[in-house]
């Protein structure tokens, strides 16, 4: 089958346009936000940044996991992620300003540890620098940019492995090579992910208050991550069916498999971070109540309501029954309900520690809006370059008879 | 079958109705087929039904009298340790719980493959779950009842077990709902109840079948019972799809549930080693692994004596071994967390814990338990391994041992040190709490036993519905 490629479409167009319009209010108020703000704009950025490389890493993580488990049903739509992967670039780059930005966010890269604690007590009778000062073996900027370099080595090899394999069989019509190599690759790579979003999870968002500490808190980042790149993923795809360009491909199972999927893993974070939630709540220890204080007061517990419900009850009854999730419709509004939920709630996890009271305005809504367009840029040229679908995949004619 | 079907090599038939009519020859194909051996429907019924008509073995009695033995052997400990009281266990003080719970957690984690199975994999289209579907969900069955009974014991006047119940009384005494060993009641039933109702339900059509195949006139009557008038019209068939599809949908979320309630019997605590937030997740990663594990366990020899190979063949193993190193890895990546955070947060109580986890009294527990469910699981990353038989048995051997000593690290290490140094202990079990153990295997392989001999082991129905010529696009292609 010959590659379906988008390049001067209106749908491109429109992407291209938005992502634009994106990056152009986005870079306007970053600017002005940084200028006035510095630590404010970058609280954002990280807000922004997290979101953005999620959706860019866990793309890749979701084309993996489909060649691990053999799935046919995903051949006509992985694609899409796997071009999410084409943002790595803007990954890459995108950890300069964290770098550059790191005494403005992080406790533990401060020059002087007693300032960090106001001279407070903390618990244990520690004072809380001296806390402060033994994390330093793990959390101090030389090694910190070693573990970004990793996390860096790691992406960049998932994204040339598992997404390039893929994108070179659509020339290579009957050729199974690349598919038999990630066939193989893609469950070593599934670790690596597993462990590079934990760990990266940990620097870029529970070190900004380093006395707290969650076990849960790698599988809290993949659960929002891994739903919000479904819906992403179940947006594009309805769009491109509304604008009829892969009639061919795309059937009401493809839509009714990611509806699920949205569905199943909005519920999936749920639990996650209730268990977290009330594990914490109930056993009410100091060291971590303190963050769950912060974000349950000062007008932050909004944020939290916020996510309750948008991360999860609307989107359950949205979706919950069998013939919503076929159309097109209900697939956009309820993915973009999840996309919006998960900002909110990342926004929860990082600014509160930046505010005690709820500061929440156009510096922090930029900021996202400048990712985003970049990421959207990205993704456009992806499609521009590459076939929509993976025309060539074996297992693309099983994905075009199966039925849910 | 018409022999044009017969004449098609096995490797290009595809029991999901997808062919790899275009690849060379010599490659192998993407799908394996899930049935082996080109049987008829009625091969497969007369095969299945023939296992519950077969003559009984010296060998079956003799393996039912070493079981039942130990199955009575455990009750009668179990009497003991009631009349007496539970100071015939080997508890003490800062270790109040020991291999009783562990033995509770052990049982409830080995009842976790079969929802998984039947409802997860159900959802999620995995056509290979129907050879091996009806005997996991037993296996749940009767784990749970192992579990309950581990449970009703410890309470220490199990006659009273009833006030576990909220109920009007005149003691105007109620339960508290605050305390998760409370949610661990309501959990752990709803799950016995629905996993019972889900398997009895797959198991109707089969029960028709046998009622329709039997020679003996007493067993027909009880076939026929239990097959409530099942006469296999479309609209018996549409009901039955909907419900099964329905109890699919509840069975889900608990599969998480349940033991996400056992772990808050932990997390909810603070003590050290306890109270982690990955608890959740990671005792249903666990419990998962160690129910693929005993499934193995079961299968490996089901499959040899009952004949069953060319059903549950070296794909399904496959498969299941794979979720055995997937679900392997998550219970490794839960121990690193929990290492990695104690470490990292400087907590001084959580590292204590976790250092004598790793160098204490009860090191030996924590490092079987590495080996055995991190290590051991690693070899599957090679197919030739995935698909040896007695390389497997091995592993899933092990892997129950790894995830009995998980539970028994957990409980053990974290109370036998106190935050008192002065109250600090050490626990071991006393020949009673051994019986009892031994004795719930006793319980639970008798009952296995008498499922394989009197119940179809495989849902006969289903795996009919994922023989090739079952498929829509069957016989366009190869041909």
């Amino acid at each position: 089958m010959n590659p379906v490629k988008l390049t001067d479409t209106p749908f491109l167009k429109k992407l291209q346009m938005f992502s634009f319009a994106l990056i152009g209010i986005g870079a306007i108020g970053t600017a002005v936000a940084f200028f006035t703000d510095a630590q404010r704009a970058l609280a954002g950025y990280v807000v922004a940044f997290s979101y953005v490389f999620g959706l860019g890493v866990t793309g890749m993580f979701f084309s993996a996991l489909q060649y691990a488990v053999r799935a046919g049903w995903s051949a006509a739509v992985r694609r899409i992620a796997e071009l999410f992967a084409e943002s790595i670039w803007l990954i890459i780059v995108g950890f300069l300003p964290i770098i550059f930005g790191m005494k403005q966010l992080f406790p533990w890269a401060w020059e002087n540890p007693a300032q960090w604690t106001g001279g407070g007590e903390g618990y244990h009778g520690h004072s809380l620098h001296l806390i402060h000062e033994k994390q330093q073996d793990f959390l101090n900027p030389e090694f910190f940019y070693v573990r970004v370099v990793l996390y860096i080595l790691i992406w960049v090899a998932m994204y040339f492995v598992i997404v390039r394999n893929s994108i070179k069989q659509d020339n290579l019509p009957n050729d199974f090579r690349g598919t038999r190599i990630n066939l193989k690759r893609s469950a070593p790579f599934i670790i690596l992910y597993a462990l590079s979003t934990t760990f990266a999870g940990f620097d870029l968002l529970m070190s900004l208050e380093t006395t707290w500490f969650s076990t849960m808190f790698g599988v809290y980042f993949f659960s929002g991550n891994f739903v919000a790149t479904l819906s992403l993923v179940g947006i594009i795809l309805a769009a491109l069916q509304r604008g009829g360009y892969l009639k061919n491909y795309l059937r009401g199972e493809h839509f009714h498999d990611i509806g699920r999927l949205m569905f199943a893993f909005s519920i999936f974070f749920a639990y996650i971070a209730f268990s977290q939630y009330m594990l914490i709540w109930y056993s009410n220890i100091p060291e971590e109540t303190e963050y769950f204080l912060k974000r349950i007061n000062g007008g932050w517990e909004y944020f939290g309501y916020f996510t309750v419900f948008f991360h999860f009850v609307v989107p359950f009854f949205l979706l919950l029954r069998q013939d919503v999730k076929r159309k097109t419709g209900f697939i956009i509004v309820g993915g973009l309900i999840i996309l919006t939920a998960h900002f909110i709630d990342l926004s929860w996890v990082v600014l509160p520690v930046f505010s005690k009271h709820l500061r929440f305005g156009y510096q922090e809504i930029c900021t996202f809006s400048l990712m985003m367009g970049l990421f959207l840029f990205f993704v456009a040229s992806g499609f521009r370059k590459y076939s929509a679908v993976a025309v060539n995949d074996p297992y693309i004619k099983e994905s075009l008879e199966y039925s849910a | 079958m018409s022999a044009t079907t017969a004449a098609i090599s096995d490797d290009m038939r595809h029991a999901d109705g997808y062919s790899a009519a275009s690849m060379s020859p010599n490659e192998e194909p993407f799908r394996e087929p899930l049935i082996l051996g080109n049987p008829t429907m009625h091969d497969i019924s007369r095969k299945i039904i023939g296992i519950i008509e077969s003559e009984v073995t010296f060998k079956y009695l003799a393996t039912l009298a070493i079981t039942a033995t130990l199955a009575v052997w455990g009750i009668f400990c179990i009497g003991y340790t009631i009349a007496t009281g539970i100071g015939v266990w080997g508890l003490n003080n800062p270790v109040a719980w020991g291999w009783d719970i562990t033995n509770f957690v052990f049982w409830i984690g080995i009842g976790h493959a079969g929802t998984l199975i039947s409802a997860i994999l159900f959802l999620f289209r995995q056509k290979w779950r129907t050879a091996i579907n009806r005997s996991a969900e037993a296996m749940t069955i009767f784990a749970v009842i192992c579990a309950l009974t581990m449970v009703v014991i410890h309470t220490g006047r199990p006659w009273f077990a009833y006030w576990l119940f909220p109920y009007p009384n005149q003691m105007l005494m109620w339960i508290n709902f605050r305390s998760p060993l409370v949610w661990d009641v309501f959990a752990v039933n709803t799950y016995f109840t629905v996993s019972l109702l889900f398997w009895f339900t797959g198991l109707v059509p089969d029960f028709a079948t046998a009622r329709n195949m039997v020679k003996s006139v007493v067993a027909k009557k009880i076939y026929h019972f239990f097959s409530l008038g099942w006469t296999g019209s479309t609209r018996h068939w549409h009901v039955y799809e909907v419900a099964y599809m329905i109890f699919a949908a509840i069975s889900t979320p608990l599969v998480l549930s349940v033991h996400s309630v056992v772990s808050f019997d932990f997390a909810t605590s603070v003590i050290p080693g306890w109270h982690t937030t990955i608890f959740p997740p990671y005792f249903v990663a666990g419990a998962i692994f160690s129910g693929f594990a005993m499934v193995m366990t079961l299968l490996v020899i089901a499959r040899e004596i009952l004949g069953l190979k060319d059903f549950i063949t070296l794909k399904h193993l496959d498969n299941m071994n794979k979720i055995i190193l997937a679900t392997g890895m998550m219970v490794g990546y839960a121990y690193s967390m929990e290492l990695f955070v104690a470490w990292y947060s400087k907590n001084p109580y959580e590292w204590a814990t976790f250092y004598n986890r790793l160098t204490g009294d009860y090191a030996w527990a924590y490092w079987t338990m590495v080996s055995c469910n991190v290590i051991s699981p690693q070899i599957y990353w090679f197919k030739k391994l995935r698909r040896n038989i007695p390389v497997m048995f091995i592993i899933s051997i092990f892997v129950n041992i790894g995830m009995w000593f998980e539970r028994f690290t957990i409980i053990s290490t974290s109370l036998h040190h106190d935050y008192l140094p002065a109250s600090w202990g050490y626990y071991s079990p006393t020949w009673v709490e051994i019986s009892i153990f031994i004795g719930t295997f006793g319980i639970f392989l008798t009952l296995f036993l008498l499922f394989a001999k009197f119940m179809p082991m495989i849902a006969i129905a289903e795996v009919k519905g994922v023989m090739p010529n079952a498929q829509p696009h069957h016989h366009e292609e190869n041909h």
